[in-house]
């Protein structure tokens, strides 16, 4: 088992701890509640890191409060927050711990919007849609055709470089989807999870890397961004409307974190990095159709 | 005809994506995509150029004759004022 425990934390009872580094964020994760960290490893294992307590690493924490028949989640930003029962509590600490991480990026310049990324040819496409609207079908499917992956949960954006960058976190796959995605069958066998999308598996980086032919993509400039335009519609034909860059900005806006703190800046941000770039609305139909217009709208936008 | 000079709100900033613009204002959270002649009008409108003169510079851009364009400028500029983001 991964969770190291280590002095020095408070807490009456030093809780576990695991250590990771996303993105270059310390994190520290600790938890007295059982299955807790294991669930937060089947998301971070790549980032797993060796422990230390640098002065600036993010610490989040779920705890039980026996005397409250409760649980307790909260973090070195100093949110706290008391929750009735202990799945509650586990979706929000994960939640708590991509805004740590995501608070640490923008810091350094980095946005993340809330979108998938892959990367054709050397150019990175964002893909950006709700929660449901087939956004990982999507991404799995353009890996089975070639592309590589970037990242599945947020495009990472450096402002600076102008560039997305990969996102190693393991994928979270609803049912549904491995009978879409054949090479990814095996999941079937494997216990999933209750996650913040219901019932999913965890697909690891490294067996994402051995299923699908793209696998892990390189940092690429962008080039293509893609707004999903409701759940696929498997009986109807695809469609791909362009639009402009400048609709594209706000849309993305809205599903960045760092929006909520300086949309100005934001703007600015992520206009840049639209700028000169092709963007359309996405109709989803059936995948392998839906598939075809979208290599054909990148081909066709290529430099 | 109005004839102060046209002046953006200084809490409104135009930022270009590609081939349109946004202008965000700051007051309220409300950003407005405008197209690539309107962002020119609303770059002329610097609180020194007169409404005469914001309607010559944008008809020497295009190459046309004033009296063509007159009417699309003031248009824009109702536009702006409908908005909030002229002074």
């Amino acid at each position: 088992m991964w969770p190291t425990a280590l002095s020095g934390m408070t807490d009456y009872a030093s809780p576990p701890i695991a250590w990771y580094s996303v993105l270059g964020v310390p994190v520290a994760v600790s938890s007295d509640v059982g299955g807790v960290l294991e669930c937060v490893d089947a998301t971070y294992a790549a980032f797993r890191h060796a422990p230390g307590a640098p002065a600036e690493v993010f610490v989040a924490r779920l705890l039980r409060l026996d005397l409250e028949d409760a649980f307790l989640v909260a973090d070195s930003h100093g949110y706290q927050r008391r929750w009735p029962d202990a799945h509650a509590a586990l979706l929000d600490l994960l939640d708590r711990i991509v805004h740590g991480v995501l608070a640490r990026l923008y810091e350094q310049g980095i946005y993340a919007i809330h979108a998938g990324a892959v990367v054709y040819k050397g150019a990175a496409l964002i893909i950006a849609g709700r929660s449901g609207e087939g956004k990982t079908t999507l991404v799995l499917g353009l890996l089975r055709r070639g592309l590589g992956l970037l990242s599945d949960e947020f495009a990472i954006a450096d402002s600076a470089q102008q560039l997305i960058l990969p996102y190693r976190r393991s994928l979270h796959i609803r049912p549904g989807t491995p009978q879409l995605i054949p090479e990814l069958a095996f999941l079937c066998d494997q216990p999933p999870q209750r996650l913040g999308g219901g019932i999913e598996w965890s697909l690891a980086p490294d067996q994402l890397a051995r299923a699908l032919p793209g696998g892990w993509g390189s940092a690429a400039p962008t080039r293509y961004v893609l707004l999903l335009d409701g759940p696929p519609r498997p009986q109807a034909d695809p469609a791909l409307v362009p639009i402009p860059a400048a609709v594209t900005t706000l849309e993305l806006l809205r599903g960045t974190w760092a929006a909520s703190v300086d949309f100005g800046g934001g703007l600015a941000r992520i206009g840049r990095l639209l700028d000169g770039v092709a963007c359309a609305r996405l109709r989803a139909g059936a995948l392998e159709p839906t598939l075809d217009v979208l290599i054909e709208w990148l081909e066709m936008h290529r430099d | 005809m109005d004839l102060q000079p046209p002046t953006p709100n200084k809490d409104v900033s135009l930022q270009q994506v590609g081939q349109e613009a946004i202008l965000h204002d700051r007051r309220n959270g409300r950003a407005h995509v405008i197209n690539a002649s309107a962002a020119q009008i609303w770059e002329l409108c610097d609180g020194q150029n007169t409404l005469d003169q914001v309607v010559s510079a944008f008809a020497a851009e295009y190459g046309l004759p004033e009296a063509d364009v007159q009417a699309d400028v003031q248009y824009i500029l109702t536009k702006f004022h409908d908005l909030g983001v002229l002074e």
